[in-house]
């Protein structure tokens, strides 16, 4: 298995700079909703997660999508959509277990991480070294 | 199609319960850019400056910075204008955190509040949908409670919460707004007019665009002072604080109310008790919005709860009452963003009660009966929840020490250390350059008032900071480097005019004061920020204009200061600075007692430098230069001019 993106929450400072840089390179624009990593905040303790597309062996959107839109990326292994095929049931979002995809408000697409083809630009912002793009084979990465 | 601005705002009228969408005039937005100068100049726009503070008229506007929302590093500010009761005078808090973003994002850059409702209430902004909501369930409830509250009962666990607490809602003069945790807008009682206006909060969730004139490029500058925030990144990284810094940075502290130390107090080893502490309990660092240093910590005090701290609530409390011991500064300012209170004058003011009880001044029948002893915690946090109830003792000291010392009377007031009304910050007199700031700042306050590094501080990072072309200011003022204050006071008033034109323009970009000027190694310049507010908005400034942009918001303010009354006469520190003998640690540390005639040179020189008058008001031909003929108009019909 190739290179792919790991995530270290404890390093997350809650920037957000991802979700902007993300959106940039996808939309070409700078809003978060448009964005395939999202940061999840645990305001209370400060706990901040950016999740992201973590190639999951199994893929549960795979599982619940009734038009079989999602498949995984044989290079990668991150879900793919097909927008021909998707429906815009929305069924995969519920079934990611890590809110890795979404849906872009005033969009019209269902979006998740595509690894920018190989050189992601939210891990290119991540000062903190959350988010690291390293081969997952290597846990002293993470 | 607007750029850089997303060119909407509110109009929220609570008295009738009255929401106005607007669509904002471009050429007001390309004048004053956004934060404080919008702020500003839309509460002389919509009020009469003479305003009652704790009246309907009064005003709170929340005003973005325009690269707020768009990956500028460390952008995260928005600010709130409005007539303070503590000063008097038109003022304005900065806040960071993530709620001005959001409310960019929802499609406006300002939000403006005015009226007053006839219940608790709290406003929520969800893009086109904005609507007043009942709070009466949540007034008297702490700030996380309410902001937890709101997401919970919104169902958006991504809304940003901005809210008062119990403090805004008794009107403490030291009420602050909270957001988040670790962000306050927190001066000159922003909570108590919030708190006036039956307002508990406001709830903002947005989806939509930004969109830039030149986005590739603005992407591209940016990026470059990502790179270069890496110097600054390692020097604030709070372990390399408490390590390093936090003895020296004690010393410079010691003034006023607490001006010593005694020996045996523990405070010899305090940057060793600072250092077991952060390596013991630090948890996590935390960022605002887009901003690469990690200036907010999490720290665990051991009984399973995270605390928020930051900046100078390291050792506000600490010192003001002479407890060496981190934990009890943390639980301090915890219980100051809890009550929604300002832990600067919260702490200034408990400094001022203990001194006051050690001199006789108050006694235990004043005290209900605490021991207002230097050393004693549970004191402490008592007293400050009693400020925040506004009981007893505490409703004396509630609107700060200036209103204290005058109920109090029996020579109080001889222990009062405010600038204009407002307590000072804990290192505001450190030296002549710190004070003089203090002095002349828009809001008597130093951090967030305009002070950039003073040059003959810092000594260990001095010389790096010259070389690597770090300084703030132009490079051929080297020679103001050298300046021995206990002599002449040279530069001092040409450095105040420059550190305030880039803080005045960084509170309109809505960029953090401590990455672009304050501490060493800002990774923005005021030209940097000027080309990118190109690039965002399409606007041609350079660096001339960018200080013109700013010059136009400092005198502004000024004028409608000086229209409130502000004289010459209240651009100055408290007179003990310039006559008191210093105590023997001060004297130890090589500390100077002001100057009153280079002071007064230097105060006519930073005038002349502004372009008002002797007395600080603001010339004529200033003002037509600046584009504020209709301030000009008004000054003369009154007499002022």
């Amino acid at each position: 298995m190739g290179k792919t993106i790991l995530v270290n929450a404890d390093k997350c400072t809650g920037c957000k700079m991802c979700e902007l840089v993300c959106s940039f390179h996808h939309a070409q624009t700078f809003k978060p909703s448009a964005s395939r990593v999202k940061v999840k905040v645990n305001s209370r303790e400060a706990i901040f997660t950016p999740q992201v597309c973590m190639n999951c062996e199994v893929c549960p959107p795979i599982e619940v999508c009734p038009v079989s839109a999602v498949s995984t990326d044989e290079e990668t292994g991150v879900a793919v959509i097909d927008h021909a095929k998707c429906n815009l049931c929305r069924e995969c979002i519920a079934a990611c277990p890590y809110n890795a995809i979404s849906f872009e408000a005033g969009g019209n697409e269902v979006i998740v991480c595509d690894r920018c083809g190989g050189d992601p630009e939210c891990v290119k912002i991540c000062f903190p070294e959350a988010l690291v793009w390293a081969e997952a084979e290597e846990p002293s990465a993470v | 199609m607007a750029y850089g601005w997303v060119g909407g705002s509110l109009e929220i009228d609570l008295s009738q319960g009255k929401v106005e969408k607007q669509q904002n005039d471009p050429g007001l937005y390309q004048a004053y850019l956004g934060g404080k100068g919008i702020g500003t100049r839309l509460f002389r726009d919509k009020a009469p400056l003479e305003v009652d503070p704790f009246s309907p008229e009064n005003l709170l506007i929340f005003a973005t910075g325009v690269l707020v929302g768009i990956p500028t590093p460390s952008a995260s500010f928005g600010t709130v204008s409005f007539k303070s009761p503590q000063t008097n005078l038109l003022s304005y808090c900065a806040m960071g955190g993530f709620w001005a973003a959001e409310l960019k994002h929802a499609g406006y850059d300002t939000v403006i509040v005015s009226g007053k409702s006839p219940s608790p209430v709290y406003i929520w902004i969800d893009d086109d949908h904005v609507e007043i909501r009942d709070a009466s369930h949540l007034w008297g409830k702490s700030t996380p409670e309410t902001q937890a509250a709101i997401r919970q009962e919104l169902g958006n666990n991504s809304a940003q919460v901005i809210c008062i607490g119990p403090a805004g809602e008794n009107r403490l003069f030291m009420a602050s707004i909270e957001h988040g945790g670790t962000n306050s807008a927190g001066r000159a009682g922003v909570g108590a007019v919030m708190g006036d206006k039956n307002l508990k909060a406001i709830a903002i969730h947005g989806t939509r665009d930004i969109d830039l004139a030149r986005p590739a490029e603005f992407v591209e500058l940016s990026e470059q002072a990502f790179k270069r925030s890496e110097t600054l990144r390692d020097w604030v990284a709070i372990k390399n604080w408490c390590h390093n810094y936090m003895q020296e940075h004690m010393d410079w502290a010691l003034y006023g109310n607490a001006d010593d130390m005694p020996a045996g107090s523990g405070f010899e080893r305090y940057g060793e008790i600072c250092r077991e502490f952060v390596d013991r309990s630090l948890a996590r660092e935390l960022s605002c919005y887009n901003c690469p240093v990690k200036c907010k910590s999490m720290v665990s005090l051991g009984n399973g709860k995270y605390y928020p701290v930051k900046c100078q609530a390291w050792m506000a409390f600490t010192l003001a009452c002479k407890i060496p011991d981190l934990a009890f500064g943390v639980k301090c300012f915890d219980l100051c963003v809890k009550q929604g209170m300002d832990y600067i004058s919260t702490a200034r003011t408990l400094a001022f009660a203990i001194e006051l009880y050690q001199k006789g001044i108050l006694t235990r029948e004043d005290t209900d009966g605490l021991r207002l002893e230097y050393g004693n915690a549970e004191v402490a946090l008592t007293l400050i929840a009693k400020m925040a109830r506004r009981e007893g003792l505490g409703n004396i000291l509630a609107d700060g020490t200036n209103r204290a010392a005058g109920i109090i009377g029996r020579g109080a007031e001889e222990h009062v250390y405010v600038v204009k009304k407002l307590e000072l910050m804990t290192d505001s007199v450190y030296n002549p350059y710190y004070a003089f700031v203090t002095a002349t700042s828009d809001r008597a306050d130093l951090h967030f008032g305009t002070v950039a590094l003073s040059p003959s501080s810092w000594h260990r990072e001095r010389d790096a900071y010259i070389e690597e072309g770090w300084w703030l200011f132009p490079q051929s003022w080297r020679q103001y480097l050298d300046v021995d204050y206990s002599a002449n006071y040279a530069g001092l008033a040409e450095m105040t005019v420059y550190g305030e034109d880039t803080k005045t323009f960084v509170d309109l970009a809505g960029i953090c004061w401590f990455c672009t000027g304050f501490w060493p190694f800002p990774f923005l310049k005021i030209g940097d920020m000027a080309r990118l507010v190109s690039c965002a908005t399409g606007m041609e400034v350079d660096e001339a204009e960018a200080r013109k942009i700013a010059s136009r918001t400092r005198t502004l303010i000024q004028a409608s200061n000086v229209r409130l009354g502000m004289t010459r006469r209240d651009d100055t520190v408290p007179e003990k600075f310039f006559a008191e003998e210093p105590t023997q640690r001060q004297k130890e540390l090589e500390l100077v007692r002001l100057d009153r005639g280079q002071w007064d040179k230097q105060l006519d020189r930073y005038y002349e430098l502004r372009g008002w008058n002797s007395q600080g008001v603001p010339t004529a031909e200033t003002l037509d230069e600046l584009g504020l003929d209709d301030v000009r108009q008004d000054l003369e019909e009154r007499g002022i001019l």
